[in-house]
C-alpha cells in the first residue's frame, strides 16, 4: 500500500502532460490527491483517466499558456472552485533551445 | 539567440513559476507548498543552452525569495534539480546525438526518479524544508 500523503490535498501540476510532469501526477495520484493538469497542449482525457485508476479522486485539466499572467490566475481560481482548495503547487512546465549565443 | 528566443524561454522556464507563486501567496491562505524544477543547468551547465540556464539559475533563486515571502503564511517553497532523465527530449538533444555531451548511463535517472523527490518536497515529511535546493542526479554534479 502506497503511503496517502496527498489525501484531501489539492495539487496543481505544470507541464502535466511532460514525462516529468505525467511522473509526478501519477505519483500524487497514487497518494490520493486531486489535481489539476496544467499543459499547453490539451488533454483528450487519456491523461485524467490514467490518473484516477491511479487513484486519484478526482482530475481536472487545463490547456494553458502559464507565461500569461490572467491565464494563471484564471487556473488557480478554476481549481479553488472545482477541486475546493489549493495546497500544492507543482512548477514543472519548461523548454529548452539548443542554439549559438551568435546564430 | 534572439530576444525572442530569450524571451519565451525565460517566460516559461522563470514568469510561469513566479505567477504560481503570486498566486499561492494570494490564495494558499491554510499554508501550503510549491515545488519548482528547476535544473543542474542552474549550477553546471554546457554550450548552447545560455537562456534556459540562466532561468533556471533565477528559477532557483526564486525559490529563495517565495521561501522567504511565503513562511509568515506557512507556505514551503523549495526545488528540484534533475539532471540527467530518459526522456524523448534527452535522447534528441543535438548535443547527446552529435557526441559533444556524454553521459555515463549510471547518471541518467528515470521521470520516477524525479518524481519521487518532488513528492517529498511537498509533503509533511519535509515540513522543515523551505528554500532548499535538492539535486537529483545521480551524482553528476558532485565529481570533477
Amino acid at each position: 500500500m502506497v503511503s496517502q500523503r496527498f489525501r484531501d490535498k489539492h495539487v496543481i501540476i505544470t507541464g502535466a502532460l511532460g514525462d516529468i510532469g505525467f511522473a509526478t501526477a501519477e505519483r500524487f495520484a497514487a497518494e490520493g490527491a486531486k489535481l489539476m493538469l496544467v499543459d499547453l497542449r490539451s488533454d483528450d482525457g487519456s491523461a485524467a483517466e490514467r490518473l484516477r485508476s491511479a487513484g486519484a479522486p478526482q482530475v481536472a485539466s487545463a490547456a494553458s499558456d502559464i507565461a500569461e499572467e490572467e491565464q494563471v490566475a484564471a487556473v488557480v481560481e478554476r481549481t479553488r472552485a472545482e477541486l475546493g482548495g489549493l495546497d500544492v503547487i507543482v512548477n514543472v512546465a519548461g523548454m529548452m533551445i539548443y542554439k549559438p549565443s551568435p546564430s | 539567440l534572439t530576444g525572442a528566443d530569450w524571451r519565451r524561454i525565460l517566460d516559461v522556464n522563470l514568469l510561469g513559476a513566479a505567477f504560481f507563486t503570486t498566486q499561492a501567496l494570494r490564495h494558499m491562505a491554510g499554508g501550503g507548498a510549491i515545488v519548482n524544477v528547476a535544473s543542474i543547468h542552474a549550477r553546471q551547465t554546457s554550450a548552447l543552452v545560455a537562456p534556459y540556464a540562466a532561468a533556471k539559475a533565477a528559477l532557483e533563486s526564486l525559490t529563495r525569495s517565495a521561501a522567504i515571502e511565503g513562511r509568515q503564511r506557512h507556505i514551503r517553497v523549495n526545488a528540484v534539480l534533475p539532471g540527467a532523465v530518459d526522456t524523448p527530449m534527452l535522447r534528441s538533444s543535438p548535443v547527446v546525438q552529435s557526441g559533444a555531451e556524454k553521459i555515463d548511463p549510471a547518471e541518467v535517472g528515470s521521470p520516477a526518479d524525479i518524481a519521487a523527490t518532488i513528492a517529498f518536497l511537498a509533503s509533511d515529511d519535509a515540513r522543515f524544508m523551505t528554500g532548499a535546493s535538492v539535486l537529483v542526479d545521480g551524482g553528476r554534479l558532485a565529481k570533477l
